[in-house]
């Protein structure tokens, strides 16, 4: 089976080809200045030429939901979606979080990825790592840095941190949680489109394709309009 | 002659759309999802909450769109789609899916001005109209005022200032409790009001361009509503709607009939959600008429955002070769 992966929910755009028989084909992440919308559809056209595909030769397509930026995830989904519809193949969407904690998916420890959601909030969600691969031990979820740091106290393990906050909050890392905190190499921190094509195969393969229509990105919450506008009428 | 299809893809501002026009002027297809329901409560379109429905709604609407055309996704000979004006956000969500097909079917990908596909409806209704035409384009995003020769000659002659004409009806239908979407709202109780019970302001009439201003006026209004209500009278609502309107219907009109005037045109267009608006046409035909200039719009489907404008003006971009590689992008302040 060939699956195609799209990633544009971070500042990295990432586009990977998994064949279930021979493995990752292809792969491309790059993280530019040009918006995703300029980038996306040229290097995935230039990454079907270099391994010699067409849309119509994939199986399948799958793609970061986030949590991450709105508009750049919104390209992503809409992107795979319209190519599943034209070409009639399942899709399934996966979590931005998940892919990234899946770089260090033989860990046997805490896996925390961080993304900076702005106003010292972070997109994470907790994983375990270990032989049989990565295991979920929290939701994906926007929170503050420091209610982050507050439920990370109360456990004794090391904690090893993925993300593009990393550099942003490393300082607090390290005060909150000491000699717990682990930060892996740099090339590791950030998703990768390979992972979103392999992971998306795995379950595509265990049947668990999602309905096109109703598959949309992961907000986390309902707009800031709908928010005040429940504040204001109390509900 | 070969037949050319063209789908056509509009997520500019609260409408999804999608449609299959065939040679430029037949309609096979028109199906608009419109969002209305989601952005009434906050009494105007919210761009979160739009982008995140077109991302919903937009692979539905082009199932529909290919469906009830009546033809194989293989026929169409190219995909056009709104890159500007408009809220950034849902301009994306289009283009994404636009490449996506483009990619998919190996055929041209066609960027399309927003406003030009609004003069571009007034050529799906099968009307005679021979251009050079002045066009005015009124709705909640746009008050633009062209003098158009043909496609791709356009020459801008006024826009608003600040509000768009139907941002100001939306506004005030806020402060009115009329609810939204504004100008349909006020033109019907406008209907049992006096036009001249209330004198409101003009703004730029007696300047020498031709450009607009309505938060002057939204100001007015708003002012003269606060007043009475601090003095505790009641709001004399269809008079206020009445006057209101009456005076945007004559900024607007004393602006097209200068141009008319001065650049020698026999035909205007009307487009976009406020050309719906029957006073407005009403007066717009009595002072054309007069000066013996034809006056057309399209049917109320066509005047709102909708896919079959955009592939109308694609096809004709199409015969030109004005077409666009895969790294498109979104300009949501595009001028024509
Ligand atoms: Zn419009």
């Amino acid at each position: 089976m060939l699956v195609l992966g799209i990633d544009t929910s971070t500042k990295v755009g990432g586009l990977g080809i998994f064949d279930s028989e021979r493995g990752l084909i292809g792969e491309s992440n790059l993280a530019l200045e040009r918006t995703h919308s300029e980038r996306l559809m040229p290097l995935l056209a230039e990454l079907l030429q270099s391994v010699d595909l067409q849309v119509q030769d994939l199986d399948g397509f799958a793609v970061t939901l986030g949590p991450g930026s709105f508009t750049g995830t919104r390209i992503g989904v809409t992107t795979a979606k319209t190519l599943a519809q034209m070409t009639d193949k399942p899709i399934k969407g996966v979590s931005t979080i998940e892919v990234t904690a899946y770089n260090l998916a033989l860990v046997p420890e805490l896996i925390y990825p961080i993304f900076d959601a702005r106003n010292r909030r972070v997109y994470t969600g907790g994983f375990r790592g270990g032989r049989e691969g990565i295991s979920r031990i929290t939701e994906d979820l926007g929170c503050s840095i420091d209610e982050l740091m507050d439920n990370l106290q109360n456990l004794v393990e090391p904690v090893y941190f993925l993300g593009d906050a990393i550099e942003k909050y490393s300082q607090i890392l390290w005060d909150k949680l000491g000699s717990r905190v682990i930060i892996p190499p740099a090339a590791l921190w950030m998703p990768r489109g390979g992972v979103v094509a392999e992971l998306g195969a795995k379950k595509l393969i265990e049947d668990e394709a999602d309905d096109l229509f109703g598959l949309t990105p992961n907000y986390l919450k309902p707009s800031q309009a709908e928010i005040n506008w429940a504040q204001k009428h109390g509900k | 002659m070969k037949e050319i299809y063209i789908l056509g893809i509009e997520s500019s501002c609260d409408e999804t759309s999608a449609a299959v026009v065939k040679n430029g002027r037949e309609i096979l297809s028109n199906v608009i999802a419109s969002q209305v329901d989601w952005h009434q409560k906050f009494g105007g379109v919210v761009p979160e909450i739009a982008s995140r429905k077109h991302v919903e709604l937009i692979n539905p609407v082009l199932k529909e769109a290919v469906e009830k055309a009546g033809i194989d996704w293989s026929a169409l000979a190219g995909v056009a789609v709104t890159y500007g004006p408009g809220l950034v956000g849902g301009l994306l969500v289009g283009i994404s899916a636009a490449k996506a097909i483009a990619l998919t079917l190996n055929i041209p990908l066609i960027p399309v001005n927003h406003l030009a596909g609004h003069i571009y409806a007034n050529f799906l209704t099968g009307d005679e109209i021979n251009p050079p035409v002045i066009c005015l384009t009124v709705s909640g995003g746009h008050t633009d005022l062209l003098y158009f020769s043909d496609l791709g000659q356009y020459e801008v002659l006024g826009r608003t200032r600040d509000d768009a004409a139907g941002e100001a009806f939306d506004k005030i239908a806020r402060v009115l409790k009329l609810g939204y979407p504004g100008g349909p709202r006020i033109e019907k109780l406008a209907r049992k009001g006096n036009e001249f019970a209330i004198d409101f302001p003009k703004p730029l009439l007696d300047q020498d361009h031709y450009d607009f201003s309505f938060s002057g006026l939204k100001t007015a209004v708003l002012n003269y509503a606060n007043q009475l209500t601090q003095k505790g009278e009641e709001l004399p609502m269809a008079d206020l709607a009445a006057s209101f309107q009456r005076t945007v219907a004559d900024i607007l009109i004393a602006r097209v009939i200068k141009a008319v005037n001065t650049k020698g045109v026999k035909s205007v267009i009307l487009s976009g959600g406020v050309a719906a608006n029957s006073r407005l046409r009403e007066l717009l035909q009595k002072e054309l008429e007069s000066l013996n200039v034809s006056l057309h719009y399209p049917p109320p489907i066509l005047c709102t955002d909708n896919g079959a404008m955009i592939a109308s003006v694609g096809y004709f971009l199409l015969q030109r070769g004005e077409i666009s590689g895969l790294e498109l992008n979104a300009v949501p302040n595009l001028h024509l």
